[in-house]
């Protein structure tokens, strides 16, 4: 559940896990790929970048070199960007290291053509192609977390009721009888489950660095691009 | 027909694909983003707190039959059943929306939270029997506002509620 793992923003947790040592590196590292991975193949596939092998290859190849250096997180605070920009620019500056090196290995003239086309032309629509898939990603890892902590606090019941009505869209009057509530009941314990998603979800959001202020904004700029 | 490389479409599924399970589709994901906004939630989550009380049923047919409402009264008596026109329920909404907007007190009276019961059933009943969405809201936003306050309603207007809610979801 974020409130537990992610007090207040990622800034503050990040602080907490570099204290940590290796153990908490680690934790965070875990925790950056699991959400931005995604969004960060889907920004590679945009950059037309496919000479320098599988997008899920080059990001794995881009977390294993910037997230071993004990600055890279420090450069965050300092930038002011959102995780996901800070991370997108530094695959952007990855892709383009990458592409050097298989300059400077022999690689042939009509590789080295593609090699320019690097940098996308249409960089908006490439950063909006990324927003939309970390909404993805978001959603996904808040649903992960919510269920995790109904399990934990013994609402699996609440659960399955807000997954029927929220998740796959289905009036309480449709699914209550098999649960033995009343849909005002049904609804109720959805409500509860429904308040942990949405603290989860903006758990999430602050952790890539928005203020509480600014969540609802962001959540209706993914909602745009998401339409 | 083959998409072309750049359809926004294509470019969605493959970040669907390539982020989430693909049954997170955009539906499902407009509905969850939603539902994680605060600011938009606050007026509607008062009255279904209001709704969710012992005698919230008893609360909302007085407010709709007194005061101010009462004006509209034969337009409310026709809303559950779909008798009301499109006009009707247009007008309604107006007329709640400005009962809203001229009320100066920020403690939600029971009059205010009347109001803002009349508009929102106004605007379920033109989904739910003329399937359309009187409001300048989008359906991602509207959508979890309505559901929550289905969630807290009295029988009839809670099946409003919730047909109001499909309908908003295939549009």
């Amino acid at each position: 559940m974020a409130k537990d793992h992610f007090p207040q923003t990622l800034k503050t947790w990040i602080h907490q896990k570099l204290e940590e040592g290796h153990r908490g590196r680690e934790e965070l590292n875990r925790y950056v790929m699991g959400i931005y991975s995604g969004p960060l193949q889907v920004y590679c596939r945009g950059t037309g970048s496919f000479h320098l092998g599988e997008p899920d290859d080059i990001v794995s190849g881009f977390f294993a070199d910037r997230l071993s250096r004990n600055d890279y997180f420090e450069g965050w605070k300092e930038s002011g960007l959102r995780l996901r920009r800070w991370l997108m620019n530094g695959l952007g500056f990855y892709l383009k290291e990458q592409a050097r090196e298989q300059r400077h290995a022999g690689a042939s003239s009509r590789n080295e053509t593609e090699m320019e086309a690097s940098t996308p032309d249409n960089t908006a629509e490439v950063e909006a192609d990324m927003d939309r898939a970390f909404a993805v990603s978001v959603v996904r890892l808040a649903l992960a977390e919510t269920q995790k902590t109904c399990d934990t606090k013994g609402l699996r019941e609440h659960w399955r009721i807000f997954h029927k009505h929220y998740y796959d869209g289905l009036p309480y009057a449709e699914f209550t009888q098999e649960f033995g509530v009343g849909a005002a009941r049904a609804a109720e314990m959805a409500r509860t489950v429904a308040g942990k998603f949405r603290s989860a979800l903006r758990g999430i959001l602050a952790s890539d660095g928005a203020r509480e202020s600014e969540i609802d904004t962001e959540i209706e700029t993914l909602l745009e691009l998401s339409a | 027909m083959t998409a072309e490389p750049n359809d926004p479409q294509r470019r969605f599924t493959e970040a669907l694909q390539s982020g989430a399970p693909s049954e997170l589709d955009r539906g499902r994901l407009s509905r969850l983003l939603g539902l994680g906004m605060a600011r938009a939630g606050e007026p509607a989550d008062r009255l279904a707190r209001r709704l969710s009380r012992p005698d919230g049923a008893a609360w909302l047919e007085r407010q709709l039959a007194s005061g101010a409402l009462s004006q509209s009264s034969a337009v409310l008596a026709r809303l559950a059943s779909g008798g009301a026109s499109l006009d009707e329920l247009r007008e309604l909404k107006a007329w709640a929306n400005q009962q809203l907007e001229e009320g100066s007190d920020t403690a939600w009276s029971d009059a205010r939270l009347g109001s803002l019961a009349a508009y929102f059933l106004a605007v379920a009943s033109a989904l739910a029997h003329h399937g359309a969405n009187i409001t300048r809201q989008p359906s991602e936003k509207l959508a979890p506002l309505l559901e929550r306050l289905a969630g807290a309603a009295p029988t009839a207007w809670r099946t409003l509620l919730e047909a109001a809610v499909v309908r908003l979801r295939q549009l």
